[in-house]
C-alpha cells in the first residue's frame, strides 16, 4: 500500500486548469520528486494533498485512508506536514520559539494556562537539539524578522521536521538558496531516506538527481512521465516539454 | 395591507438612507482597505449645514447643496489631514483615530450648535402627500426612496462604465496590483473619499427634516451602516445596496409590527416594551443569522 | 495587508519588575497619602482607574496577544455590571429571577456570576464574530455591543435608559465595603489578582499559541490547530475579565446603566489598551490610569474636554510609532 496516493485530481481556475487528473503514488520511505516549469501547478498540488485547497474532483489518500475531505489540522494528525516555498514563519518569535511552537502543538492540544510554555526542559532540549542539526544553533535567539532568506528557509525546513510527521511535502525547500546552503539542505534531506516519504518539489535539478528515488514530471498541470532519474532524463517528452531549454 | 405597504415604504426610505452611507463606507474600505468610524461624522456635518442654512436662507435649495458642500468638504480635509496617514497602518490605528475624530466633531458640534435638537421644515413644495391607491403617502418620503434609487443607478452606472469605476471594481479585490498599475492613487484616493462624503452628507442633508438634528446622530447610523456593510459584504457596492434594504425593511417593520403581535400574548405596556427591545435588536439577530449561514456576507467582493 | 504592526513586549525586563514594584508600593500607600493630604476623593480616582486596568487588561488578551480588534468590550463591561445590579434587584424585592434564580448582595456570588455570564455572552459573540476577520471583526464586535445596549436601554423592569440603583455595595465577610478605602484594597487585590493570572495565562502554552496566531494563522494550521477554538477561548476570557471589571465598577458607582455599555465606552478601553502598550503584561494599568487621569484632569478644566481629548488621542495613534523609535533611541534599544 502506498504511503500517499493521489487519484485523478482536477483543480481548475476560472477558465484555467491547474491540476489535470493527476495520479500519484509515494511507496513508504522514498523521496519523489516532482519537477516542471514555472506554473505547472505544483504548489496548487500540495495545497490540494495538505487539504488548504479543495480540489473539483478525485481523491487523496494516506495510508489507504481517504483524507480529500479532512481539513489541513486533521491531515496534520494523521502524519502529514508541508513546507512552503513562500516561507511561513512567526515573525516576532525568536528560531527557537517557532521550533518550540511546533514542538508543543505537535505534543498534543494547546489549553494549557498555567504552566509556563518556556520552562519545559524535554522541549527546549529538543529545540537545541534541531537547530544544531539545521545549522541555526548560533541565531537561535535572534528574531524571525531579522534572519537572512537563506535561515529562514532553513527553519521554514526545520519546522517541517519538528512536526514528526511521517510524510512531508516540502515546496522547494532550496529556492533562492547559495550553492552551500542548497548542499546543506541535500545532505539534510539525504538523511532522512527510508524513515520519511517526501514529495519533494524542487526547480535545483542537481539536488533532485542526488535525492530522488523517483520523479514526476508535471506539465500544465497533467504529469507527463514518472520514473527513477535515468528514465526521466532519457524521456524525449521530458526533453522536449521541459528539460529540453535546461539540459540540451 | 395597506398599513404593510406604509411600512415598507418607510422601510425602502430607511434602506436608501443606509445605502447612501453604506456605500461610501465599503467604497473607501474596497479602495483603500481604511475603516472610518467617521464617515457618521460627514452625515452629522450634511444635516447640520442643511439645518443651519435652511433656517438662516429659508431655501431648502440652497440648504441641499451647502449640506452637500460641507459634507464634501469636511471629507477631503478629513482624507487629507488624517486618513492619508493612515492608509499603511493597522485596522486599530484606522479605528482608534477616526473615534478620536467623532470625539472631536462630536465635541465641536456642542460647542457650536449646542446639545438642543435642531429641526428643519420640510419644504412647502415637498409638503404633503399623494394618494397611492390604497392610502397617502408623504411626497417627502417618496422623494428620498426617488432620489436614492436614482444616485444607487447612477452608482452603478459610474463602477460598470468609467475608468475610475473600473479601477473601483479591481481595487476591491486587487488592491495591490491597482497600486502596482502606476494609477495616480493620490487622485483616485481623494477622488473615491469625495465621493463617499458627499454620498453620506446627502444622506445626512435628507434625513434632517425627518429626524432631529442632533449631536450623536452619525454614530447611532454609523454602526447600522456597519450591519448593512456586514450583511451585504464588505467591499460591494451592490451588496451594500441589497443589505441596506433588507436592514432598512426589516428594521421598520419590527418596529412597526412587534408590539402589536405582543399584544396579543400579553398586557399592553409590558407587550410594547418588550416588542420595541426585540425590534431594537432585530437587525443585529438578521446579522448573526446572517455570519452564521454566509460569514462573508450575501454579496462578497473577494469571490 | 493590514496586521497589527506593533510588537509586543514579551519578556519581563528588570526595568518594568521596578517600575511595577514602585506602581505597586504607591497604589499600597496612596490611600493614607490621600487622607494625609485631605484628598480622600483621590482613593476613588484610584479605584476606577483599577477597575478599568482589569478590564483594558481583559481586553489586551483579545486585542494585544489575540490579534482581535474588538470594539464591542464595552458590552461585557456593562453586562457585569447589569448581572450585579439586577441580583441586587432581586434581592431586595424578594421574587426570584425567572421565578428561580433568588437575588443576591454577597459579592461572593455576585461576581462569579457576572464571570459566568459574560463568559457565555462572549463565547456566543465570540463565536459569531470571529467567522469573520480583520475590519468586518471591528464593525461586528461594535454591532453585538450595540444591540446589547439597546437591549438593556428597553429593559424597562430593570430601569430601561434611566438605569438601575444599587442602594448598598454588596458584602464580603465582615468588611465594611461602603467605606471607600476598604473598597479600594479590595480592587487593588482583585486587580493583582487578575493580572498574575494573565501573566500565567500569557506565559503559558495556550499564551504561545494564542501569540502564534495573531502572527500567522496559516502556519498554526499546518501545526496542526485551530486557529478558531483558541480565539474563541481567549475571547470568552477576555469577556470574563470585562465582566468582573463592570460588576466592580456597579459596587463602586452603586449604579447601572445603559452607557456603561454604550461605544464610547469600547472605544475607551481600546485607548487605554494603546496608551499602555499593546500586547504588554502591565502595560493596562498605566494606559487606565494615564486616560482616566487625562480625562478627570480636562473634566475640571473645561465641561467641553473632548474637544482636548480628541485631538491629543488622534496625536497619540497617529505619532505613537515615531514616538515609541523617538524613547527606543532614548533608552539606547533598537526601534521595533
Amino acid at each position: 500500500m502506498s504511503t500517499l496516493e493521489i487519484r485523478g485530481l482536477v483543480k481548475r481556475f476560472g477558465g484555467v486548469i491547474a491540476t489535470d487528473h493527476v495520479d500519484l503514488a509515494l511507496e513508504p520511505g522514498e523521496i519523489h520528486a516532482l519537477i516542471g516549469p514555472n506554473g505547472a501547478g505544483k504548489t496548487t498540488l500540495i495545497g490540494q494533498i495538505m487539504g488548504e485547497i479543495r480540489p473539483d474532483e478525485g481523491h487523496v489518500f494516506l495510508d489507504g485512508r481517504e483524507v480529500t475531505h479532512l481539513k489541513p489540522r486533521e491531515r496534520v494528525k494523521l502524519g502529514l506536514s508541508r513546507s512552503f516555498q513562500i516561507v511561513e514563519l512567526l515573525p516576532e518569535f525568536t528560531l527557537a520559539e517557532n521550533l518550540a511552537l511546533a514542538i508543543q502543538t505537535r505534543d498534543g492540544h494547546s489549553f494549557r494556562f498555567w504552566g509556563r510554555a518556556s520552562a519545559d526542559r524535554r522541549i527546549a532540549a529538543e529545540v537545541g537539539q534541531r537547530l544544531a542539526e539545521a545549522g541555526l544553533a548560533p541565531r537561535a535567539n535572534v528574531r524571525v524578522s531579522s534572519l537572512s532568506h537563506g535561515e529562514r528557509k532553513d527553519l521554514e525546513l526545520a519546522l517541517a521536521l519538528a512536526s514528526g510527521a511521517p510524510v512531508l511535502l516540502l515546496d522547494e525547500p532550496m529556492a533562492g538558496l547559495g550553492p552551500s546552503e542548497s548542499q546543506r539542505t541535500v545532505e539534510q534531506l539525504a538523511k532522512l531516506r527510508g524513515e520519511k516519504t517526501i514529495l519533494l518539489v524542487e526547480h535545483d535539478m542537481d539536488a533532485v538527481f542526488a535525492l530522488a528515488d523517483r520523479i514526476s514530471v508535471l506539465v500544465y498541470g497533467r504529469v507527463i512521465a514518472s520514473g527513477n532519474a535515468e528514465e526521466i532524463r532519457t524521456n524525449p517528452e521530458v526533453r522536449r516539454a521541459y528539460l529540453g531549454e535546461e539540459l540540451a | 395591507m395597506a398599513l404593510i405597504l406604509e411600512q415598507l415604504l418607510n422601510g425602502l426610505q430607511l434602506g436608501v438612507t443606509l445605502f447612501l452611507l453604506a456605500a461610501g463606507l465599503t467604497l473607501v474600505f474596497g479602495i483603500m482597505g481604511v475603516i472610518n468610524l467617521a464617515h457618521g461624522s460627514l452625515y452629522m456635518i450634511g444635516a447640520y449645514a442643511g439645518a443651519l442654512l435652511a433656517a438662516q436662507t429659508g431655501s431648502f435649495v440652497l440648504a441641499f447643496l451647502g449640506g452637500l458642500l460641507a459634507a464634501g468638504l469636511a471629507g477631503m480635509l478629513i482624507e487629507f489631514l488624517v486618513l492619508r496617514k493612515l492608509y499603511a497602518r493597522d485596522h486599530l490605528d484606522q479605528v482608534l483615530a477616526t473615534f478620536a475624530l467623532i470625539l472631536t466633531v462630536n465635541q465641536a458640534a456642542v460647542i457650536l450648535f449646542g446639545r438642543r435638537p435642531l429641526f428643519v421644515d420640510i419644504p412647502p413644495w415637498l409638503n404633503g402627500s399623494v394618494s397611492l391607491g390604497l392610502f397617502n403617502y408623504p411626497i417627502y418620503r417618496l422623494s428620498i426612496i426617488a432620489l436614492g434609487l436614482v444616485v444607487a443607478v447612477a452608482l452603478a452606472l459610474f463602477i460598470t462604465r468609467t475608468r475610475i469605476g473600473m479601477l473601483v471594481r479591481a481595487g476591491a479585490t486587487h488592491r495591490d496590483m491597482v497600486r502596482a498599475l502606476g494609477v495616480d492613487i493620490r487622485m483616485l484616493y481623494t477622488v473615491i473619499f469625495g465621493l463617499g462624503a458627499l454620498l453620506a452628507g446627502l444622506a445626512g442633508v435628507m434625513a434632517g427634516p425627518l429626524l432631529a438634528v442632533q449631536v450623536g446622530m452619525g454614530e447611532q447610523i454609523l454602526i447600522l451602516t456597519f450591519v448593512v456593510v456586514v450583511i451585504g459584504g464588505l467591499g460591494s457596492v451592490r451588496g451594500a445596496f441589497f443589505g441596506a434594504l433588507l436592514v432598512g425593511m426589516v428594521d421598520t417593520s419590527m418596529r412597526a409590527f412587534l408590539p402589536g403581535l405582543f399584544r396579543q400574548l400579553m398586557p399592553g405596556p409590558e407587550a410594547d416594551a418588550l416588542g420595541a427591545g426585540i425590534a431594537s435588536m432585530g437587525v443585529y439577530l438578521l446579522m448573526a443569522l446572517v455570519l452564521l449561514i454566509r460569514p462573508k456576507g450575501l454579496f462578497p467582493a473577494h469571490g | 495587508m493590514a496586521e497589527l504592526s506593533s510588537r509586543p513586549e514579551r519578556r519581563i525586563s528588570p526595568l518594568h519588575w521596578a517600575i511595577f514594584a514602585a506602581a505597586l508600593a504607591l497604589l499600597i500607600a496612596l490611600p493614607f497619602l490621600a487622607k494625609a493630604f485631605g484628598s480622600p476623593a483621590s482613593i476613588g480616582l484610584a479605584t476606577r482607574i483599577l477597575i478599568y486596568a482589569i478590564a483594558a487588561a481583559s481586553l489586551n488578551i483579545a486585542l494585544g496577544y489575540g490579534g482581535m480588534v474588538s470594539f464591542g468590550h464595552a458590552a461585557f463591561f456593562g453586562l457585569g455590571a447589569y448581572v450585579t445590579g439586577i441580583l441586587y434587584h432581586h434581592f431586595i424585592s424578594g421574587d426570584p429571577l425567572f421565578g428561580v434564580i433568588t437575588g443576591s448582595n454577597a459579592l461572593l456570588v455576585t461576581l462569579p456570576a457576572a464571570i459566568l455570564v459574560t463568559g457565555v455572552m462572549a463565547a456566543i459573540i465570540g463565536a459569531l464574530s470571529l467567522r469573520t476577520s480583520g475590519v468586518q471583526f471591528i464593525m461586528i464586535t461594535l454591532a453585538f455591543a450595540q444591540m446589547l445596549f439597546f437591549f438593556f436601554a428597553a429593559l424597562k423592569i430593570y430601569g430601561g435608559d434611566d438605569g438601575l440603583i444599587i442602594r448598598r455595595r454588596n458584602t464580603l465577610f465582615d468588611l465594611n465595603l461602603r467605606d471607600d478605602t476598604t473598597f479600594y484594597f479590595l480592587c487593588l487585590g482583585l486587580t493583582l489578582v487578575v493580572f498574575f493570572l494573565k501573566a500565567r495565562i500569557v506565559g503559558s502554552r495556550f499564551g504561545r499559541v494564542l501569540e502564534g496566531i495573531r502572527q500567522n494563522e496559516r502556519r498554526m494550521a499546518i501545526f496542526g490547530l485551530s486557529p478558531y477554538a483558541y480565539k474563541l477561548v481567549a475571547f470568552a476570557i477576555s469577556g470574563m475579565g470585562a465582566g468582573l471589571a463592570g460588576a466592580l465598577m456597579a459596587n463602586y458607582l452603586r449604579f447601572v446603566s445603559p452607557d456603561m455599555l454604550h461605544w464610547t465606552k469600547s472605544g475607551e478601553l481600546m485607548i487605554m489598551v494603546i496608551l499602555g502598550g499593546v500586547g504588554t503584561l502591565f502595560g493596562p494599568l498605566f494606559g487606565a490610569g494615564a486616560l482616566v487621569l487625562l480625562e478627570t484632569v480636562l473634566a475640571g478644566w473645561t465641561e467641553h474636554w473632548q474637544i482636548v481629548l480628541g485631538p491629543i488621542l488622534l496625536a497619540i495613534v497617529l505619532f505613537r510609532s515615531d514616538a515609541r523609535a523617538l524613547l527606543a533611541r532614548a533608552f539606547g534599544r533598537r526601534a521595533a
